[in-house]
């Protein structure tokens, strides 16, 4: 008779255990937005689920040694709404926010979003452009620490082992003269909220002391490629140039030269150009004026 | 009539509100019965091709696997599901499982297990082999005469023609033609339950049905038709229902469910997933049209000519009816006195087309409204100055010789409309300079009340009041969440002056509701069958005050009946409660307080509306804001003015989705794109802009209290109201439906700003 056992460690050490004896029909539950659907879709009804939704020693956020914690059992209902989050990693708050519903939001975790590793998830992104790092515990109970483009390597690929599992991020705290923020469009669609990605976007900028020149720049573009990857030229075009329509111009035209790379000529991705280029507008909104512009984004 | 209305015209609450938000309501898929079985379908997983093979061995060998089903053991009794009367002329064309599949969502088989996962997994391992056939979901393409056929005969379904006055010669004398090609797409109802369907089987072999419906007569009809059996061993009754707005008119699952349930004598429940109700039950029919409008040099429409091509589907259902309800709509709006419709219908390896809430009118309107607010443009002229002056006018004939238009107040709803929306200046202010541009843009609309004319159009009551003062009106009502039965209660309740609390109107049952002719559907509820509870009320009303004044000795012009109680005029010491009265009624004179009668819709007036739209697009992504909406409408008269605002509300979110992002798509195989809610794009709560409701209320006098249909005039004009407002702040010219980002991007990048 076919079974699928159901476990829900209630501690790190437990969760050790659990992934100890981890093969290719264990699957980590992590809220099971994806999982849960993904499971019924391929007729899986045999097999071990580690529930990592009642580890209660991993749902935390907070600020420790100049890094920003952030526990494997976080929704990303938290995450959006957490104050330190909003100032301090905006860009990951606002992604965070965006993801499907509110009641998704409610029961997803980033941890589970990264691991699945879709081209489309909002939060890889935003955690490549805040340089995060996620801490990887395996059966043995030893964490390591993986940057996120040594771990999202692929359509749905990932480098973890199968008796890995993430169970926290640690995001570098930036100081004061950072700015970051995250946007996205769905596909085909007018739609501001429940939206799969079709393109979107994550910058984080440091600007110097007078707040006007950018002294470094990290700019993600997420759901053009199979992962999402450094947009360089568009990072150059803000990097210590002066203030004005010509840095705008040179940023958005980057973002866009990115994106016509990266779809290869496909027809049904052209969208992504113009979609970038709208991103690419409102994105620096944000990033320069304290009071972004109106709009439909 | 009193002066002064108590119920009618007041916002009472839907009748089972309390039971749906708590719920505790029982939908369809709630029910159990014992012994149930749960049923699952296998739809086609390709556009087109003939079954060579189906392999269920897999399935059956599934633990808990009662039966597997395919066109091998179904009747071969073809059926047209849009049926809904004995005598309808209609072409039959579909089966309980079909043996050539026609469209993807085609009916292939259906595992019965003992529960519902047991089914599902079952049908992942039914193996079906096709003989591949090439599949033709391009209407277009499907007329070409080499085109691969669909069914026996050619793909051209029917070709028809409506005309008055001269279009030819009245071209000819025009100072100005302006033509447009409008596309409007295959659109899913989206009804929060999707299809379900539960049947039983008694004893003596009688059949009885559950299900979400529309009509129930029509369910019978299409399960007797379908199972070659005798509609009166077969009993449909109304479940709760979590939606329809049109989806659920046609039978889709009742005669599968009701076979399945026949063949194992058991129960059995057959509910649809979200991919099988988009693809697999019944569309918004996809139309391509040509409008060609003739005017003159002070804007006076002198002739217009259009041209629609009509996409059924892979079934024909009811392919020739939406074409021509679709064109008797074009005649009812404007006063135009040289005007041809010509509709051709094709079948085309796409899912079904079907009833949807307008029935063509959204496409009629959509492809006409969006050339006349072009036309007003190529004038110079103001849109609505222009419609104003070609507007019909109350009392104006159907030029058609159809039924008249009654008491049409399109020209009161554009007039305020225009001023509470603050029209002129909206239109004529300066274009926005950044990258976020306004445009406002409006659309006039046009429906009818129901059949008269066209088909039969009837329904038999009986109300009664019982000895402890409740009214009770049996008839065939199903209530859509629109508020049917509630509507019923306060018309009802004001007719006879009682507690709205103390009416009781059951849903459908073909077994103990009178007959109706044509069910929930066609706009016909308030003004026919609220005409008829009317009239019953009134002739329980008059039967009570004969027995009041037989039983008081007095002259019936002395009886007063009010808050339920009747009284002499002259003569305080007699009262009776209209319990006490039904009371003496049985008990003296062997009667009863209640009538029973058959109502003939006395016509079939024309509902019209106006809807009025400021948009913002995005001129670097092409995306849309919807800022605002106003809504106008000339209902006659709100029964309720919470549902007909409600409606509104409602109708409006599905006209925006047309407008913007609704739509059925495929890959080249004819495959559906848009499976799920992730993919196929309703528009959301935080998407939806402010919609300010207005109404019209001055009247129409063959509806009871003045009342005539908002339900689905109210989703018409919506669409080509925000096209025009697109096209408006960015000067470009949309001609597929849905306006997405991605059309509107190709039109301004055409257009070169």
């Amino acid at each position: 008779m076919e079974q699928l056992v159901y476990e829900s460690p209630r501690s790190v050490h437990e969760l050790a255990y659990c992934l100890r004896n981890a093969d290719q029909n264990t699957y980590l539950l992590s809220g099971g937005t994806d999982l849960v659907i993904k499971l019924r879709k391929l007729g899986v009804h045999a097999g071990r689920i580690i529930d990592m939704t009642r580890l209660e020693a991993l749902n935390y956020i907070k600020i420790e040694d100049g890094c920003i914690r952030i526990g494997a059992n976080t929704t990303f209902a938290d995450i959006s709404r957490n104050e330190e989050l909003r100032r301090y990693a905006t860009c990951l708050a606002e992604a965070a926010a965006q993801v499907g519903s509110q009641q998704i939001r409610n029961t997803a975790r980033m941890a589970g979003n990264v691991a699945n590793s879709s081209p489309r998830g909002d939060s890889i992104p935003a955690l490549l452009a805040l340089d995060a790092k996620a801490g990887i515990l395996n059966g043995k109970g030893e964490i390591t620490y993986k940057k996120m483009d040594e771990l999202v390597v692929g359509i749905g690929k990932n480098t973890l082992q199968k008796d890995e599992a993430i169970v926290e991020f640690l995001i570098p705290c930036p100081d004061e003269s950072h700015r970051s923020t995250f946007g996205k469009f769905g596909r085909e669609s007018h739609r501001t909220s429940v939206v799969i990605s079709h393109i979107n976007i994550a910058a984080v900028i440091i600007l110097d002391k007078q707040g006007t020149l950018v002294k470094s720049a990290r700019v993600v573009i997420g759901s053009a490629a199979p992962v999402p990857y450094r947009a360089e030229a568009a990072e150059k075009a803000l990097t210590d140039n002066a203030a004005g329509l010509a840095r705008l111009n040179a940023f958005v035209d980057a973002l866009q030269k990115h994106v016509i790379e990266s779809i290869h000529g496909n027809k049904r991705y052209e969208n992504k150009i113009d979609g970038i280029a709208g991103l690419g507008y409102s994105v620096y909104d944000r990033l320069f004026t304290s009071q972004p512009a109106g709009g439909a984004e | 009539m009193r002066e002064s209305l108590k119920y009618v015209g007041a916002s009472v609450p839907i009748h089972d509100a309390e039971q749906k938000v708590t719920g505790k309501l029982r939908y369809l898929d709630d029910m159990v019965l014992p012994d149930m079985l749960h049923g699952k379908l296998l739809l086609s997983n390709v556009a087109h091709g003939n079954i060579k093979r189906i392999d269920a061995a897999k399935a059956k060998a599934l633990p808990g696997v009662v039966a597997v089903f395919t066109h091998m053991d179904a009747p071969v009794n073809r059926y047209n599901s849009h049926k809904w009367i004995d005598g309808m002329e209609v072409v039959k064309d579909e089966r309980i499982f079909t043996e050539k599949v026609r469209f993807y969502g085609d009916r292939v088989a259906a595992v019965v297990a003992v529960d519902r996962q047991t089914a599902e997994r079952a049908v992942g391992l039914i193996e079906v082999e096709y003989e591949m056939l090439p599949a033709v979901i391009d209407p277009v393409e499907a007329l070409r005469p080499n085109a691969e056929r669909i069914h026996e005969n050619v793909n051209l379904l029917y070709r028809k023609t409506l005309e008055c006055g001269n279009v030819e010669t009245a071209m000819q004398a025009a100072c100005r033609i302006v033509e447009d090609r409008v596309e409007t797409p295959k659109i899913h109802h989206a009804a929060m339950e999707t299809h379900a369907c539960l049947a039983d089987v008694d004893p003596a072999g009688n059949l009885t049905v559950w299900t979400p419906c529309q009509v129930i007569f029509q369910a019978q009809l299409i399960i007797a038709e379908a199972l070659g059996i005798p509609g009166s061993k077969v009993r449909v009754i109304k479940s709760a229902i979590g939606g329809s707005f049109g989806g659920k008119g046609q039978p889709v699952l009742e005669p599968v469910c009701a076979f399945l349930a026949q063949k194992l004598n058991r129960p059995v429940k057959l509910v649809m997933d979200r991919g099988q109700a988009i693809a697999g039950t019944r569309t918004r029919t996809k139309t391509i049209g040509t409008v060609r409008t003739a005017v003159d040099h002070n804007g006076m429409i002198m002739a217009r000519d259009i041209d629609v091509l009509v996409d059924a589907g892979g079934y024909f259902t009811n392919g020739d009816a939406v074409a021509m309800a679709m064109g008797k709509k074009a005649f009812k709006l404007y006063r135009i006195e040289n005007q041809r419709y010509t509709a051709a219908g094709v079948y085309t390896n796409t899912p079904i087309g079907g009833a949807a809430r307008g029935y063509g009118s959204p496409q009629i309107h959509a492809i006409t409204e969006i050339n006349l607010e072009n036309t007003a443009r190529q004038l110079g002229m103001d849109p609505v100055e222009f419609r104003l002056k070609n507007l019909v006018h109350p009392y104006d004939k159907d030029p058609l010789g159809g039924p008249e238009l009654g008491n049409a107040r399109i020209l009161d709803c554009v007039r305020q409309g225009a001023a509470a929306f603050n029209w002129k200046e909206r239109y004529f202010r300066p274009k926005d300079q950044g990258r976020y541009v306004r445009g406002v843009g409006m659309a006039c609309c046009a429906h009818g009340n129901g059949y008269y004319g066209a088909y039969p159009d009837f329904i038999t009551l009986s109300l009664r009041i019982a000895a402890d003062g409740f009214a009770i009106l049996k008839g065939a009502f199903h209530d859509l969440g629109c508020g049917t039965n509630t509507t019923m209660m306060q018309i009802v309740a004001e007719t006879l002056d009682m507690d709205i609390s103390k009416i009781y109107v059951p849903e459908a049952d073909t077994l103990v509701s009178p007959f109706d002719s044509a069910g929930t559907q066609a706009s016909r509820v308030t003004y026919v069958c609220g005409g008829a509870a009317m009239q019953a009320a009134q002739k329980v009303r008059e039967k009570m005050r004969r027995y009041a004044a037989r039983y008081f000795s007095c002259d019936v012009e002395a009886v007063v009946m009010e808050n339920g109680r009747v009284r002499i005029s002259d003569k305080p010491s007699a009262t009776l409660s209209y319990g006490e009265l039904a009371a003496i009624i049985q008990k003296t004179y062997s009667d009863e307080a209640g009538e029973t009668i058959t109502y003939q819709s006395p016509g079939n007036p024309t509902s019209y509306g106006a809807n009025f739209a400021e948009v913002e697009v995005d001129t670097v992504t092409g995306r849309v804001k919807v800022l605002e909406l106003l809504a106008v409408h000339d209902v006659g008269k709100a029964i309720n003015k919470g549902f007909v605002e409600g409606q509104v509300q409602g109708a409006v979110q599905m006209g925006l989705g047309m407008a913007l992002s609704e739509e059925i798509t495929f890959d080249t195989q004819g495959r559906v794109q848009t499976m799920n809610f992730g993919k196929y794009h309703v528009i959301n709560a935080p998407d939806m802009p402010e919609i300010k409701v207005l109404l019209v209320e001055e009247l129409e006098e063959s509806g009871p209290y003045g009342a005539k249909s908002v339900g689905e005039v109210a989703t018409v004009a919506t669409a080509p109201a925000v096209i025009n407002a697109i096209n408006h702040a960015v000067g470009i010219n949309i001609d597929k439906l849905p306006a997405t980002p991605e059309r509107i991007m190709e039109k301004m990048k055409v257009r070169g700003r």
